[in-house]
């Protein structure tokens, strides 16, 4: 268990707290306890199978955790009354094999989220997304498709 | 690590700073809480979900009993008496269809997965075999099964050869099983072309054959990985076996109910047959449903 927060602080952008999870009787995650506070950049090392993946499952909640509390901005996310899809609108996270959707282009790959979670307009999604393109040199890529892997 | 020569069997790796033994674990009373919150939710949607289904079928129900046709058509389409009396010969019939769709089903796994392989032979010395292959496929998908049938049925014992198998229900299967082949050709290929070529770069850099890495790696995904539509063919395919009584000659479930609608004037004995499908069909798709599903693969991809 982490020590009770000050009062009056902030509390940290993710609160972990004796999280368990298990997969029958394999236990991977028992009892852990992580504070993450906001800009922080955070690195989770650990040898393979340790249950660095677990942990992120269970933070975008696409596991149901066994016991404990994950926190995001001070809100129980672990509850079952819980919105997930509200939830996922606020985190976001890429995954090892990037799952890119190899129906859809470079540039609706990256604006899908935008447009049909967060209401935000084709035109304006786009100009983002082809501002974040240009940054990683992928401008020239935005119409072509994925490679499927 | 010490390895005694007296126990190298039960070596004991040290482990890292010991970790005091946690107290075995016991849901917390928040964890309790959720888990009661989440039985009472899954009660009450099942309790929403049967309410809504018997009000859905009540209504279907209630609107089928009180139509202006309904007594006209429950004295044609469902009679006690007339079931009664056609069902031996039916059930008699079906015992035809359910030993033709046996043989056919082998026979067309085989030649569809024969013809499969033979259609993504690769180089150009294949070619022909591949362009054989594809008008087989493009031959026998694109006739109507009935027009079939009569072809094979009335057309090849017409042809007076020697040592033609003449019988109906022979010819019959056959005509089913040209069809059904080239239709499980296309599910075997679309299975081996949705492999992933890595797979077959991986297999090729081990050193297998183009042969072996078919046989050992691409297959073995591919057929897994189409068990379904295949048990999709296969139930149609049982079905389609009731076809052959346009022939004439084989007496199967289908002809049986025929000869006794029209003693009858009542066509109640069409479905009895019908529902002696479907005590066939049904069983079948849930139980290889049920094999597929332990057999399977999950999805590949979508690691974390």
């Amino acid at each position: 268990m982490s020590a009770c927060r000050p009062t009056g602080q902030q509390p940290p952008l993710l609160h972990i707290e004796d999280l368990r999870k298990a997969y029958r009787s394999n236990v991977v995650l028992d009892g852990l306890d992580l504070d993450i506070e906001a800009h922080r950049v955070v690195v989770l090392i650990g040898a393979s199978g340790s249950g660095k993946s677990t942990l992120l499952r269970c933070v975008d909640l696409l596991e149901t955790v066994d016991d404990g509390i994950v926190e995001l901005e001070g809100q129980d996310i672990t509850d079952p009354r819980v919105d997930t899809d509200a939830v996922r609108a606020r985190m976001g996270i890429v995954f090892q094999a990037f799952n890119l959707f190899p129906h859809l282009s470079v540039l609706d790959n990256v604006t899908l989220a935008p447009r049909k979670v967060h209401g935000v307009s084709r035109v304006e999604a786009e100009e983002r997304g082809l501002a974040m393109l240009d940054r990683v040199g992928l401008k020239a890529k935005a119409r072509s498709h994925p490679n499927a892997t | 690590m010490s390895v005694d020569e007296g126990t190298r069997d039960t070596v004991e790796y040290d482990t890292a700073p010991d970790v005091p033994a946690r107290p075995a674990w016991r849901p917390s009373g928040r964890q309790r809480a959720r888990e009661a919150y989440r039985r009472r939710r899954t009660v009450w949607s099942v309790l929403i979900a049967l309410a809504s289904t018997l009000v859905v079928f009540g209504v279907l129900a209630t609107a089928m009993v009180h139509a202006p046709g309904w007594p006209r058509v429950t004295d044609s389409f469902l009679r006690w008496d007339a079931a009664r009396q056609a069902l031996p010969d039916v059930a008699l019939g079906l015992w035809l269809n359910v030993r033709l769709f046996v043989v056919v089903a082998v026979a067309m796994l085989l030649a569809g997965l024969g013809i499969a392989v033979l259609r993504t032979l690769p180089g150009p010395v294949f070619w022909p075999v591949r362009a054989l292959a594809t008008v087989y496929v493009d031959v026998f998908r694109g006739i109507p099964l009935l027009v079939l049938l009569y072809l094979v049925g009335f057309g090849v014992p017409g042809l007076r050869l020697q040592g033609v198998p003449t019988s109906a229900t022979v010819l019959g299967g056959l005509a089913l099983t040209l069809s059904y082949s080239a239709y499980v050709a296309e599910v075997y290929r679309a299975g081996i072309e949705s492999v992933h070529p890595s797979q077959r770069a991986a297999a090729r850099s081990l050193g297998l054959s183009s042969g072996q890495t078919l046989r050992l790696v691409v297959l073995p995904q591919a057929v897994r990985r189409v068990i379904p539509p295949l048990l999709n063919d296969l139930a149609s395919l049982i079905k389609d076996c009731g076809l052959i009584s346009v022939l004439g000659i084989p007496l199967d479930a289908i002809r049986y109910a025929q000869i006794w609608q029209a003693q009858l004037a009542n066509f109640t004995p069409y479905v009895v047959a019908g529902v002696l499908f479907m005590l066939i069909t049904i069983p079948m798709t849930h139980l290889t449903d049920a094999v597929s599903r332990r057999y399977g693969y999950p999805p590949t991809g979508g690691l974390l």
